[in-house]
């Protein structure tokens, strides 16, 4: 069922949500506009039901928060792998 | 009359909450321009006092600069002991101001408008209650930090860094925890109480507080663990989201010290234009 609602905090979250899959480029912002998306999802069900926008918002925040973790941990790796290299000279 | 669930009670404060989260993310700017403005003041007096006194600033600082060990542990003691003195009176007064944050919010629960002057409420008439009330909720850090800073200080002094020392710092830190965990579940509610009826006498609320929570002490952890994901994604965003979770804590709470106490159910206007804030 579609929830139509006239909820700035949804809305946030929505455009949050999608900054957040964008800015998983720059790491850590994935994870905070990521984290807002998510925090203010939650906060604007006020109803039984979540809105739609927050719902985008919830789902596009969590993925921005995955895929910033990765991108860290991918980070991380390359930078072992670059300090293995010069120790050993792979 | 049966009790509400955590999820009710947060339904309840999102409710409350709604198109008030300018004021409340206001309120806390202004708390914390005042704590910043506090403690700045509190330290540079501090630190010119000692100096002054000809004793080092530093917390530990100047340990070898005495000529016996009797000398540097006596001069680091005073040192310790006023450093331990006004983190005690900033964190009175940070916890004061909460009061006020709590009162401002106490408010929004109850359907009425929020007022700024609010978070000054506890300065007011009733200082006394309220700095009394949160005096003895930082007694215990203070008392058990004196000890594990001499501890400390005994063992930089004498070089002999014993295992025994740190285990004694260890042991004093999780009994600090531990105090404060069951004094918060027994006296954690006389906040509410000074805030709801401040002409109530201290000790009365302390027993008020210590009634009304047998039997929901439980109640009161699980809710306390549930806003853990909100805590872990508030400092995720750079510390940002406390914005929008302190007043949802605030206010979850303040609807379930309405729910311990049998409150009667107010009615509670929509806002007119409900915005993102």
């Amino acid at each position: 069922m579609m929830v139509q609602e006239n909820n700035g905090m949804a809305q946030a979250s929505m455009i949050l949500g999608i900054i957040s899959i964008v800015g998983v480029c720059c790491c850590y912002g994935g994870l905070l506009f990521g984290s807002l998306a998510v925090i203010f999802a939650f906060l604007s069900k006020t109803e039984d039901q979540m809105a739609d926008s927050a719902r985008i918002g919830l789902i596009t925040g969590i993925i921005g928060i995955v895929l910033s973790l990765f991108a860290v941990l991918f980070l991380i790796g390359a930078w072992l792998v670059g300090i293995l290299a010069s120790l050993g000279g792979w | 009359m049966e009790k509400k669930t955590s999820a009710q009670l947060k339904q309840e404060a999102r409710l409350a909450l709604k198109g008030n989260y300018g004021f409340c993310a206001g309120c806390l700017g202004v708390m914390a321009i005042a704590i910043l403005a506090f403690s700045v003041l509190a330290n540079v007096t501090l630190a010119a006092a000692l100096t002054f006194m000809g004793l080092s600033w530093g917390y530990f600082g100047g340990a070898v600069s005495y000529d016996s060990a009797s000398a540097a542990i006596q001069r680091m003691g005073v040192s310790i002991f006023a450093y331990a003195l006004f983190a005690m009176a900033i964190s009175i007064v940070v916890s004061v101001l909460l009061m006020g944050y709590v009162r401002a919010c106490f408010r929004i629960c109850r359907g009425e408008r929020g007022d700024i002057k609010d978070l000054f409420f506890p300065f007011g008439k009733h200082i006394g209650k309220f700095i009394g009330l949160a005096g003895m909720f930082q007694i215990i850090p203070f008392l058990f930090g004196l000890v594990a800073g001499f501890s400390q200080a005994v063992s930089m002094v004498t070089g002999d860094v014993s295992w025994f020392l740190m285990a004694f710092s260890a042991i004093i830190w999780f009994v600090e925890i531990v105090a404060i965990f069951f004094m918060s579940l027994n006296y954690g509610m006389a906040a509410f109480i000074f805030i709801e009826d401040p002409e109530t006498p201290f000790l009365q609320a302390l027993a008020e507080s210590r009634r009304i929570m047998k039997g929901n002490r439980l109640r009161v952890i699980w809710l306390g663990l549930t806003f853990l994901g909100m805590i872990f994604l508030a400092y995720a965003s750079c510390g940002i989201g406390f914005l929008w979770v302190t007043p949802y804590m605030v206010c979850t709470s303040i609807y379930f010290y309405f729910d311990i106490t049998n409150a009667r159910e107010v009615d509670r206007k929509e806002p007119e234009n409900w915005t993102f804030m």
